[in-house]
């Protein structure tokens, strides 16, 4: 062993170790260190001391981060969810965020819900949608227990054209409907007859010509062109304006030249206006090609990376690489953001939706730096945005080596939220979101940035860390 | 007066921290006393000492508890409203790096070979281990980690080839800069292994008292020589001493050793091409070949002056005056090994004596260690006032990074009560330190004599001048 030839420290604790030290004139850094909870501290302990469990975790980890960055993500297709969705049953549907029965959830969410029974045409009223749905006629399951995720409420039913996104590297697959736009949408709770007319429109006159439209196209890259709209100033998940826009751009001669049938112009040239009222319409293709980036590292044993953070307004839940197929959750929190005029904080729903997907991707809230011009929606400054992202870094085990931020001399976007430096930094991730009224129907009142709650991880990390080992003691008398 | 206090629960800050703001509160006009601290029961045993303590209050110790005595209830209001202002974390300035947050794990560390971990016992552990993963060399000040993890790291550390300093290592001096408690001393041929932090402190300053220069000064942490750790970071430690060329001659120090452990560490001393001199407190084997025992720190450094040629200035143990004193000799140490080196003195001298070492884990959980923090010995040394069985007062004062500014300086307002309760009630006390140290040597010095103080940069000579006092 030999001496460290110069001294480089760094602090972890009381600043003075470090005072003393840059007083004889030696550069130190310095960790702002924060006390976990007990029992958390004994999971960290847990792993950390067994060099063998650390090893596996780092190795898992590595593969884990391989895995999600090395994704290419195609759009494949435009199917009816049930031709499509794996396990999609005829009397079912998929939601936002981790299971939730139907007594407990909030009001966006029955709204939806219900909504979709009427568009499936299962109820005539909406009494008697609320009805099948209060008796447990209609299976309700997470999208994201069947490839598939949703914004805000998130509904998906049989009926339903879904995207195809295929992750050429894995060959798996995921799914999300066509965004509805803005105003009255099935998302945000509303299931009046012009929204149930809306999906039909959607389903029934969008659909068949945009699906020509996307094969046509051959595997449009998503990947690629969210690279591209990273550099625009979008962060795909709040700001959507610039790859909606490339998306137009890329899709439009594929869907003029889509063969002419009766009627077909009239469409096309619909389906190029709602493109392009739509700013938002790239968002349910950023969480599909997210989500299809994620899976693959879902079941890599001893994983501490998180696939999946959600939520469905009632609850915050996350899913975890090492743990397939659990959810950790906590209530969902409430977002600190900017209302539209009339509204406020107590009009407001918890938060809500799958498309945090997007910063468990490495993008949104954690890509905000790229996306400057996003203050404008959720309040704040250029610089917060930096210091959101640059904080994000802090707890994500990688660097995105396709998605880049120009504003930061081109260093990738955070990635990988790792349960281990969530519990030891005690930061929780950041996500951007939309804000929903508390009553169905009456949609998005808002937007902002929103803290999700650190217990989720906590409780993950604490699961995690009993398969790894024996447990050991932490203190001695 | 008025008493205005809050509790803030789950809230952690550090002690040193803490320490500071509850000065800064004080010095706000209209204030008596204030304090902030962690509930711990011994700083609430304090607060109640010092009044301070809210009736009713109720504080797990995991919550902060803030406490101000005034004359004005406005002027309290004003500290409270204060305290936030004074916790929080120095920010940049805003045109500078406002954006950067600080980095909250070692994880987010690029660029560093050396973690210096002084956070509570309980998470210390967890930091060290991160540190060797990373390839870190680790100084781990903290102490309440348990033996098996001391253990663990330290066989992580050597297969990864990495020093593991501590845990409870207070003291270490590599490549010229000090670690944790430390003095400025010359760079010079003596290389150290402690598993004390004082008795580094001590043996450093003796030696350069002497001009004699320090190449390393290795600390192992104070169970490094018990038999589960088996000297682990010890003996590693001497084969790095024998192959750094600057060394010439090497000083292990430790508290009292395990008798298997010590004659292990005899066998690998005895193969070493360099000379030794080997402090165990008072457990002295026989010195062999180029392996010589010395029963104390000043020992220590006189035997290894000698096999440098050199003399080290030492002085008599003459007591100022002839009266004998009787009682105890009643001692207050912030450092541990100090404490054990005096008590074994006194127990030789057949004194009576009653010595408290403050740095010891019950007297600092939730507070900073007393070299940092003088405020607990303060309040016992006042307490002494009231004993009647006081002989003599035996204290050390130990200088360098990481210390408080003006430990002498600190001690004036308790001595200045003692010598009115008692006259002639002798106090002693060593002064460990050099002349490079920030807080000055000489000017502590003066600040001792002048209040009456007798001051010995030996330990050794400060305890036989107390044990005479008493006995003769």
């Amino acid at each position: 062993m030999n001496l460290p030839s110069s001294v480089c420290p760094v602090v972890v604790g009381p600043d003075d170790f470090g005072r003393s030290l840059e007083e004889q004139g030696i550069p130190t850094q310095h960790v702002d260190w924060r006390p976990p909870p007990e029992r958390v501290a004994a999971a960290v302990h847990r792993i950390l001391s067994d060099a063998g469990a650390h090893e596996r975790m780092t190795a898992a980890n590595e593969e884990a981060m391989q895995r999600i960055t090395g994704a290419r993500c195609l759009l494949a297709d435009l199917r009816p969810a049930r031709d499509v969705v794996p396990g999609m049953g005829e009397r079912m549907l998929l939601h936002a965020g981790p299971p939730i029965e139907w007594e407990r959830a909030c009001g966006p969410m029955r709204g939806a819900l219900m909504g979709a029974v009427l568009y499936e045409s299962w109820a005539r009223s909406l009494e008697d949608a609320e009805g099948l749905l209060a008796r447990g006629a209609v299976v309700l399951a997470p999208c994201h227990e069947h490839d598939a995720v949703g914004p805000m409420a998130g509904v998906i039913s049989p009926s339903m054209p879904v995207f195809v996104v295929q992750n050429e590297r894995f060959g798996n697959r995921a799914y999300s409907t066509l965004n509805e736009g803005l105003g009255k949408v099935l998302r945000y709770g509303a299931n009046d007859t012009s929204v149930i007319a809306r999906l039909r429109w959607l389903a029934e006159e969008v659909a068949p010509i945009l699906t020509v439209a996307v094969r046509r196209a051959d595997g449009l890259d998503l990947t690629s062109l969210i690279a591209q709209a990273l550099h625009m100033g979008d962060e795909l998940h709040n700001r959507n304006k610039a790859a909606t826009a490339l998306f137009t751009r890329a899709i439009a001669p594929h869907l003029v030249e889509v063969p002419q049938r009766q009627g077909n112009q009239k469409i096309v040239g619909d389906i190029l206006r709602y493109l392009a009222e739509t700013d938002v319409f790239f968002l349910n293709l950023s969480m599909a090609a997210c989500k299809a980036a994620l899976d693959p590292a879902n079941g890599i044993e001893g994983s501490s990376v998180v696939t999946a953070m959600s939520r469905n307004g009632t609850d915050f839940g996350i899913r975890v690489a090492g743990m397939k197929n659990q959810w950790f959750t906590a209530a969902a929190p409430r977002v600190d953001g900017l209302y539209f005029p009339g509204y406020g904080p107590e009009d407001s729903n918890p938060d809500l939706g799958d498309s945090a997907i997007t910063e468990t991707a490495g993008l949104g809230a954690f890509a905000l730096a790229a996306a400057p011009a996003i203050t404008q929606f959720i309040g704040g400054s250029p610089a917060l945005t930096r210091q959101y992202t640059d904080e994000m870094y802090g707890l994500t085990l990688s660097e995105h080596p396709r998605y880049t931020i120009p504003a930061l001399d081109y260093r990738g976007t955070p990635v990988g939220v790792d349960l281990m430096r969530v519990a030891r930094g005690r930061i929780a991730p950041v996500l951007d979101t939309g804000i929903a009224h508390r009553e169905p129907g009456i949609g998005q009142i808002g937007a902002g940035i929103v803290r999700v709650p650190i217990e989720p991880f906590d409780e993950a990390l604490i699961a995690l860390a009993s398969t790894v080992g024996p447990d050991t003691a932490t203190t001695s008398a | 007066m008025v008493l205005r206090w809050f509790v803030r629960p789950n809230a952690y800050y550090d002690s040193v921290r803490l320490m500071r703001v509850s000065e800064s509160l004080a010095q706000f006009p209209g204030i008596s006393h204030a304090a902030v601290v962690m509930a711990t029961p011994l700083n609430l045993d304090l607060l109640a000492d010092d009044g301070l303590l809210p009736p009713g209050m109720e504080a797990t110790p995991d919550d902060l508890v803030v406490t101000v005595q005034s004359g004005d209830e406005a002027a309290a209001q004003e500290a409270l409203d204060a305290v936030d202002g004074l916790l929080a974390p120095r920010i940049a300035s805003p045109d500078g790096d406002a954006e950067k947050t600080p980095a909250r794990t070692l994880d987010q560390v690029a660029g560093a070979n050396l973690a210096i971990i002084g956070v509570p016992g309980q998470f210390a552990a967890a930091e060290a281990y991160s540190a060797l993963y990373k390839g870190m060399h680790v100084f781990l000040f903290s102490d309440n980690v348990a033996l098996e993890d001391e253990v663990r790291l330290k066989a992580l550390a050597a297969e990864r080839d990495l020093l593991m300093m501590g845990p409870d290592c207070g003291t270490a001096i590599i490549d010229g800069v000090g670690l944790g408690f430390a003095n400025r001393v010359q760079r010079g041929p003596v290389g150290i292994v402690g598993a004390s932090g004082t008795g580094i402190q001590q043996l450093c300053c003796l030696l350069d008292e002497a001009n004699i220069g320090i190449a390393q000064a290795i600390g192992t942490g104070g169970r490094d020589l018990w038999p589960e750790v088996g000297a682990s970071m010890t003996r590693r430690s001497l084969w790095m001493l024998e192959s750094d060329p600057t060394v010439e001659i090497i000083a292990v120090i430790s508290k009292p050793a395990d008798r298997d452990v010590a004659q292990r560490l005899h066998r690998d001393l005895s193969a070493l091409h360099k000379p030794a001199v080997v402090c165990l407190l008072g457990e002295t084997l026989e010195s062999t070949g180029m392996v010589q025992y010395a029963a104390d720190l000043t020992e220590t450094a006189g035997l290894l002056a000698q096999l440098l040629g050199r003399d080290l200035p030492l002085t008599e143990a003459t007591p100022a005056s002839n009266a004998r004193t009787g009682g105890r000799v009643y001692g207050l140490f912030a450092g541990g090994t100090l404490k054990s080196e005096a008590a074994r003195i006194l127990a030789t001298l057949h004194v009576p004596h009653e010595l408290i070492d403050l740095g010891e884990d019950d007297y600092t959980r939730g507070r900073a260690h007393p070299m940092i923090d003088p405020r607990l010995r303060v309040t016992m040394l006042e307490d002494l006032a009231e004993r009647e069985d006081v002989g003599v007062i035996l204290l050390d004062v130990i200088l360098g990074d990481l210390a408080h500014p003006d430990p002498a300086g600190a001690l004036l307002p308790a001595v200045a009560r003692l010598h009115q309760s008692r006259p002639h009630g002798p106090i002693v006390a060593s002064l460990i330190g050099t002349r490079a140290d920030p807080q000055g040597l000489e000017y502590q010095r003066e600040i001792l004599t002048g209040a009456g103080v007798q001051a010995w940069s030996s330990n050794a000579t400060s305890a036989r001048v107390a044990g005479l006092m008493v006995e003769g």
